[in-house]
């Protein structure tokens, strides 16, 4: 079965329709005439996996829920810096943190703010886990780290009273200067995904063209 | 070859007023920040100010909103039409700050510093991109023109190539090179910045 955690991350249908697709049709094997006809056998309870095309079929079901996942992640990411800026504006001009957030959150439709506003619903039901904690839950389920930093700055302001304005404005700094840095990741590495997949996509069938010629040629002697 | 210079052509566009709108929103942003850090003008004086003698590109819209007096719908418009990150963080801010307080110097200076230095890498970046594209372009164009002048020349060679089986074949390989190319277009892409979705959007 696929991890229900990475396919919730991945946010899709897409992951999810391509699970059960895949997963059909790798069931949908003819099966022997043997098998058919042979009375004796048990039906098999399988566990796992089985066929080629059914273990291929969960590997690329895999790895387009880590993609999707990876790419939400990124998403999730970049809405937070801006989330996180507006948060220290409204702190700036005196705003307690909890409302400052929430004011934030409420004029922003961005997916994060949505999840960040469930979860501060969430923690004003009574007996419920604190904002703070419930972020930095949410963070480690969505594997950002910076939310998690985001629960430490606000969990550390409610047990110490230290300020949350220069925290957040540093955490928002640092998010941007990491944004820039996986840009200059991507540009060095530009060249690296041209060669190989030009090498393998284009100068290998064109090495095919060429060579067709000559090899049906030495077929057709061969068979004459 | 028409339609792909236009296509190059109306990119090239696209991309530069891109590029000079960015520089607009971000020399808007430094200059309402130098507006406010005076303490002399506030927010609607600062927005007067650059409807005036803002960046030229941006002062019809700032204008727009001096009209309706810094109004979310018409910050929601500008957003609209400007389409850019700094440019709705912009707005955000202003109409963050507009009831609750609080220094928007501060954050409009930290915008700037880190925001230009994003620029600066993304236009490296991109320069870098291009150098790729048109050395994937290269690789792919030259066995293509290779076959071009062997049929030009009639070589005998090619013979094979006039079967059924060879033109399938020779589909499938063109098909593999086109598909690899357009693979390595998408793989070349920068991930964009997202916009800020405000709720009076």
């Amino acid at each position: 079965m696929p991890d229900l955690l990475q396919l919730a991350l991945a946010g899709g249908a897409g992951a999810s329709a391509s699970v059960l697709t895949l997963g059909l049709l790798g069931r949908q094997r003819r099966r022997s005439a043997r098998e058919w006809l042979d009375l004796r056998s048990a039906p098999a309870t399988r566990s796992g996996p089985t066929s080629v095309f059914e273990r291929a079929a969960e590997h690329l079901a895999a790895l387009r829920r880590r993609v999707g996942a990876g790419r939400r992640r990124e998403r999730l990411l970049g809405q937070l810096v801006p989330l996180l800026e507006l948060v220290s504006l409204e702190l700036s001009g005196g705003a307690p943190p909890m409302l400052a957030l929430e004011g934030v959150l409420a004029r922003s439709r961005s997916e994060l703010a949505a999840e960040l506003r469930l979860q501060l619903i969430g923690s004003r039901v009574a007996g419920s886990a604190a904002f703070d904690a419930r972020v930095a839950a949410l963070g480690e389920r969505l594997g950002l780290p910076a939310l998690q930093s985001l629960a430490m700055i606000l969990g550390l302001s409610r047990d110490y009273g230290s300020g949350v304005g220069q925290g957040v404005r540093a955490l928002a700094a640092d998010l941007r200067r990491a944004r820039r840095r996986r840009l200059i990741e991507i540009s060095r590495g530009a060249l690296n995904r041209v060669l190989i997949p030009a090498a393998v996509g284009i100068l290998l069938p064109f090495l095919a063209i060429l060579l067709f010629p000559a090899v049906s040629v030495l077929l057709r002697s061969f068979a004459s | 070859m028409g339609v792909g210079a236009l296509h190059v052509a109306l990119r090239v566009r696209a991309l530069r007023l891109r590029r000079e709108l960015q520089d607009a929103v971000l020399a808007a942003v430094r200059t309402l920040r130098q507006l406010l850090q005076t303490g002399a003008v506030g927010v609607p004086a600062g927005i007067a100010v650059l409807a005036e003698r803002g960046p030229v590109l941006l002062r019809t819209e700032f204008a727009g909103i001096q009209a309706a007096r810094g109004s979310g719908a018409a910050w929601a418009a500008a957003r609209r039409r400007i389409g850019e990150p700094i440019f709705d963080l912009l707005a955000a801010a202003v109409l963050v700050q507009r009831p609750s307080g609080g220094e928007l110097s501060p954050l409009f200076r930290e915008l700037e510093e880190s925001v230009s230095a994003v620029y600066e890498v993304e236009r490296e970046a991109a320069a870098l991109q291009v150098q790729a594209r048109s050395a994937s372009t290269l690789i792919l164009c030259l066995p293509l023109a290779f076959l071009a002048i062997m049929c030009v020349l009639r070589s005998p060679y090619l013979d094979v190539y006039r079967s059924f089986a060879g033109q399938a074949f020779l589909a499938a390989m063109l098909a593999v090179m086109g598909g690899a190319h357009l693979l390595i277009r998408r793989w070349l892409l920068l991930p964009e910045e997202p916009r800020l979705e405000l709720a009076d959007a």
